[in-house]
């Protein structure tokens, strides 16, 4: 239980890519603590629409400034509304929330797999696994060569990503598991795997790692009322703990948002 | 000179009248990073049953204009673990706390009434009537003013703590529940429970919540929440705390005109954690802009 609510000061509100923009806050309590993979609850509006909090993964961590970025997609309300808040502007941060990424999962060969708007949390990680010496490849997919994001930023930190998109607009014509399958079918075999994106996407992922033994962490969205465990809105069903029920309800904002692969039961559709 | 925020609800002394609504603070110590829970009125824990409760599949909450709907199915760890694991340090941060629980029986409630009594720290129980009530098909406890009467009374029976009647707005006339649950042997009433609420995604043609439906909880709430309590205040003679979209002071306060003695805040703790006290602080400010020097002076203190 590390987190503070405070306010922050928008240091910038860029558009990056159509309707995608970075934010970076000025909040010193949310860089001194934060980890890859955890995010923050923003209020987009001091009024009542909408009403609640909005989560958003930290992109980059940066201690020094005393703040973090984040990268959102412009959806709803709530992110049309950040879209139009101008520098300078203060905004109530509640942060950092959840639990991270366990960059101590074996070995120093690692495999990231993102799309969309999942890649921002996933370039913290790459950063930080890096720093721990290993050596991540990194696969990014989006709809159009538009949506890859971030991708001057795994560039400046020594990593060319491998692209993916579905109209073949940049890179590979098709998703990210199917590279991500031929690398494995090649003999090319990731110590981990990490994803954050689309939740059909996660799902294979996670599966095609466990089907070949390997650690796989996914970080989930859902949609969340308070973001740091009281409301249990934003539960996934999981595996049970101690097997004394079919399964249990985890919280993506506490024992998440990132999961074990073999933690989490998908629906069945 | 500071006002007296100091209430008194039927012998339950609260040095100030801003509680947390059920399901919305945990059970307390989630709000420890954020401020000291023991400058609350009181701290209301979240509904805890017998057995652990898994609560409903997700989706379990969307976000309506003002408001939310939720269906979280009542999810929470049972009364042994809260009294085991929680009931310790919760002790230790000096919040008088007020044990929120239901049942599906009758039986359920009694035998957690009889659990929760004369362990210390707990300074008062409510009993959230809202719920399904298996022998009778699953129709509400809270919507039946004769079969609110009967449980109620049982429940009277097997706890000497204060106890709170939490009531349902799904009724037709809540002066009428208001009145069976005085008469049954309540000693101060709480309201209202969420307002049974659906919203549909047009393009999946699906219910938003997958239990179809939910409680409307927050501001949108309010101007129903308000209306009852000022007709049930008119009703009964035992005291009342006012629940349903309070975020402001002011918001509390129109509880308090139209007859509350205390209040609980909910919502407003998703959007702001820090609500809660925010509003003991806006409540002491507004007494003495005003010049007035006691909130008791205010309960039910509306005007024509
Ligand atoms: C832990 C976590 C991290 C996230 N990180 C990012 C991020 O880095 N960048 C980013 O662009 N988005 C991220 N999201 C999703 C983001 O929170 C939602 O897109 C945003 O809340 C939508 O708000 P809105 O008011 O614009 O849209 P709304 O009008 O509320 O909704 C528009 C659409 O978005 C969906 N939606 C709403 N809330 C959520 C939610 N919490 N999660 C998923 N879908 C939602 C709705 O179902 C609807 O289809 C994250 C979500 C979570 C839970
Ligand atoms: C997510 C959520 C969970 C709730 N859980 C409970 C509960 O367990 N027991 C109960 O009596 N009321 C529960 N409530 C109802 C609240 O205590 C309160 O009566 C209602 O939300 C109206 O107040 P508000 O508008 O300030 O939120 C819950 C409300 C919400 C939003």
């Amino acid at each position: 239980m590390d987190y503070t609510q405070g306010r922050g000061r928008i240091l910038a509100n860029v558009e990056v890519a159509p309707d995608h923009y970075r934010m970076e806050i000025e909040a010193p309590f949310v860089p001194e603590r934060a980890l890859p993979g955890q995010f923050v609850m923003v209020k987009v509006t001091d009024g009542l629409a909408p009403v609640l909090r909005r989560p958003f993964g930290i992109y980059t961590i940066n201690e020094a400034r005393g703040s973090f970025e984040m990268i959102y997609r412009v959806v709803g309300e709530g992110t049309r509304l950040l879209s139009e808040m101008a520098d300078g502007v203060d905004i109530d941060v509640l942060g950092p929330l959840g639990n991270g990424f366990n960059l101590d999962l074996a070995g120093d060969q690692p495999l990231i797999v993102a799309g969309g708007v999942g890649v921002p949390p996933l370039f913290s990680l790459a950063q930080g696994l890096i720093g721990k010496g290993k050596k991540p490849v990194v696969i990014i997919g989006g709809r159009t060569a538009d949506d890859l994001l971030s991708l001057d930023a795994f560039r400046a930190i020594g990593i060319e990503p491998l692209l993916a998109t579905e109209d073949g607009s940049s890179g590979y014509k098709g998703y990210v598991t199917a590279i991500m399958e031929e690398r494995l079918d090649d003999g090319k075999i990731p110590s981990a795997v990490y994803s954050c994106g689309p939740k059909l996407m996660l799902r294979r992922v996670g599966e095609i790692a466990m089907s070949r033994g390997i650690p796989c962490e996914l970080s989930l969205e859902a949609i969340m009322a308070c973001g740091f465990g009281v409301c249990l809105g934003c539960v996934v069903k999981t595996c049970s703990s101690d097997g004394s029920s079919e399964h249990d309800f985890s919280r993506v904002c506490c024992e998440g948002p990132v999961f074990d692969a073999k933690e989490i039961i998908w629906d069945e559709a | 000179m500071r006002p007296d925020l100091s209430v008194n609800l039927a012998g339950l002394e609260l040095k100030n009248p801003v509680m947390t609504a059920s399901g919305t603070f945990g059970y307390g110590l989630e709000f420890d990073p954020f401020f000291d829970i023991g400058q609350l009125g009181a701290i209301v824990v979240k509904g805890l049953s017998l057995k652990p409760k898994a609560g409903n599949p997700p989706p379990r909450i969307v976000e309506t204009p003002a408001g939310m709907l939720n269906a979280i199915g009542l999810q929470n760890v049972g009364v042994d673990v809260f009294l085991n694991e929680k009931m310790p340090e919760l002790r230790e941060k000096k919040a008088p706390v007020i044990v929120n629980f239901f049942g599906n029986t009758e039986e359920e409630y009694v035998a957690l009434a009889e659990k929760l009594d004369g362990v210390d720290g707990i300074a008062a129980l409510e009993a959230n009537i809202s719920c399904p009530n298996v022998k009778a098909g699953g129709i509400a406890f809270g919507t039946d003013a004769s079969v609110a009467s009967t449980l109620i009374g049982k429940i009277r029976k097997s706890t000497s703590l204060p106890l709170i009647v939490k009531l349902s707005p799904n009724v037709t006339d809540i002066k009428v529940m208001a009145r069976a649950v005085e008469e049954a042997g309540a000693d101060i009433l709480s309201m209202i429970n969420t307002l049974t609420g659906m919203s549909i995604d047009v393009r999946t043609r699906r219910s938003n919540l997958a239990n179809m439906t939910g409680g409307l909880s927050g501001p949108a709430i309010r101007p129903v929440a308000v209306r009852m309590v000022w007709e049930a205040a008119k009703s009964v003679n035992i005291p009342i705390i006012g629940i349903g979209g309070i975020v402001s002071a002011e918001d509390a306060l129109e509880f308090i005109l139209a007859g509350a003695s205390a209040v609980q805040i909910g919502t407003a703790s998703f959007i702001s954690p820090t609500a809660a006290i925010d509003i003991v602080k806006g409540l002491e400010r507004f007494l003495a802009d005003e010049g007035i020097s006691r909130l008791s002076d205010m309960i039910g203190a509306l005007e024509g």
